[in-house]
């Protein structure tokens, strides 16, 4: 009778011990960042309608940026390349990274294409309707505004420049935008925000472990 | 330490700064380091030169103007705000001396418009000439870099 009672309390602290290492397994997990995020259309570079859920089973890199930027975001895609290149090859299977332009008006998908597979041939861009694209960055709380249409004249921002021209509508594309990488699991559920500063091994290994869920 | 000793330590002091009065001018001088501009994919209209400038003078001097052969240029500051990027224009610019300005990404950068891809292309030079108050207009080649 003892050693039933003595059996009985083990499988009882068995059960509890597994129980707790569940939820501390689990509570390890990515976070979902409910809110943020979801399901969308847009244009890929290929210039075919997609969504979001096309993508559904592979892990996502997602960045936003225009082709017209000079400094961050080549700066992120040559950091995306840098990181896309500690993938293996079957994990880059599994992996899509895309870069959703927010100056569709000039980021047309052919434009994109060419854009996006100077970093990597893999890449993905997306373009889409003024419409479409105010989606998603509301989606994703990725506001950007228009600086040379907006608040600040192109030709104000050229005073350090001596170059002048007598083209009154010239103008740039510069937009102010988020800097954030979103980390998209095969669901679609945002589940880690990152940036250019997040070291790649790191970046990499979250997407392995999204890979692997 | 005898006498002799320490006349000789005093001379060498007294030389070493006279020496170094004549050597200073008051005036900058303004030297680059690592100055580059980075190759962009073919359809981009905008690229950066990243790098350095220096002034090694004892005297400040004011960026004010810069141009270049391969399109529209400007001093650029990008600043990450509440994970927002936000590109804002450098009016000018004062290089204290012994100073410099580091060019780099997510920061201070020297920005291409409208650029000339004829002149900014794999292996390609661009002239690009930096305008002080002082030291007047300074022209660097610069090379074309993947990075």
């Amino acid at each position: 009778m003892l050693k039933i009672t003595i059996i009985l309390k083990m499988l009882i602290i068995l059960v509890i011990v597994n129980s707790v290492s569940y939820v501390l397994a689990d509570n390890n997990k990515l976070p979902i960042y409910s809110g943020v995020g979801g399901e969308f259309t847009a244009v890929d570079s290929n210039g075919k309608d997609i969504k979001l859920s096309d993508y559904k089973g592979k892990t996502v890199v997602l960045a936003f940026g225009y082709t017209n930027c000079a400094d961050i975001c080549p700066f992120t895609l040559g950091y995306l390349k840098q990181l896309y290149k500690t993938l293996s090859v079957e994990e880059q299977k599994q992996t899509r990274f895309i870069f959703v332009t927010i100056d569709p008006e000039y980021d047309t998908p052919e434009h994109l294409k060419a854009f996006v597979e100077f970093f990597n041939k893999d890449f993905i861009g997306l373009s889409g309707t003024k419409e479409q694209i105010e989606f998603i960055t509301s989606l994703y709380k990725a506001e950007y505004s228009d600086l040379s249409e907006g608040k600040v004249p192109t030709k104000d921002i050229r005073r350090v420049t001596p170059q002048k021209t007598g083209d009154k509508n010239e103008k740039a594309s510069l937009f102010s935008h988020t800097v954030v990488l979103y980390l998209l699991d095969k669901k679609g559920y945002t589940r880690s925000l990152e940036y250019t500063g997040t070291p790649k091994d790191e970046f990499a290994r979250k997407i392995r472990e999204l890979i692997h869920e | 330490m005898n006498k002799q000793s320490l006349n000789k330590v005093l001379l060498l002091v007294f030389l070493f700064g006279f020496a170094s009065s004549l050597m200073a001018d008051g005036k900058p001088n303004i030297t680059t380091e690592q100055l580059r501009v980075i190759l962009p994919p073919s359809v981009a209209r905008s690229t950066s030169a990243y790098g350095i400038i220096k002034n090694t003078g004892d005297a400040p001097d004011t960026l004010i103007n810069i141009s270049t052969d391969a399109g529209m240029i400007m001093l650029h500051k990008t600043d990450i705000k509440d994970g927002m990027a936000e590109m804002n224009h450098v009016d000018e610019f004062v290089l204290e001396a012994g100073a410099e300005l580091v060019l780099k990404p997510m920061s201070y950068h020297l920005m291409f418009m409208n650029i000339n891809h004829d002149i900014i292309k794999k292996e390609g030079e661009v002239t690009i000439t930096l305008e002080f108050k002082d030291a007047g207009e300074l022209t660097f080649k610069v090379p074309v870099l993947e990075e």
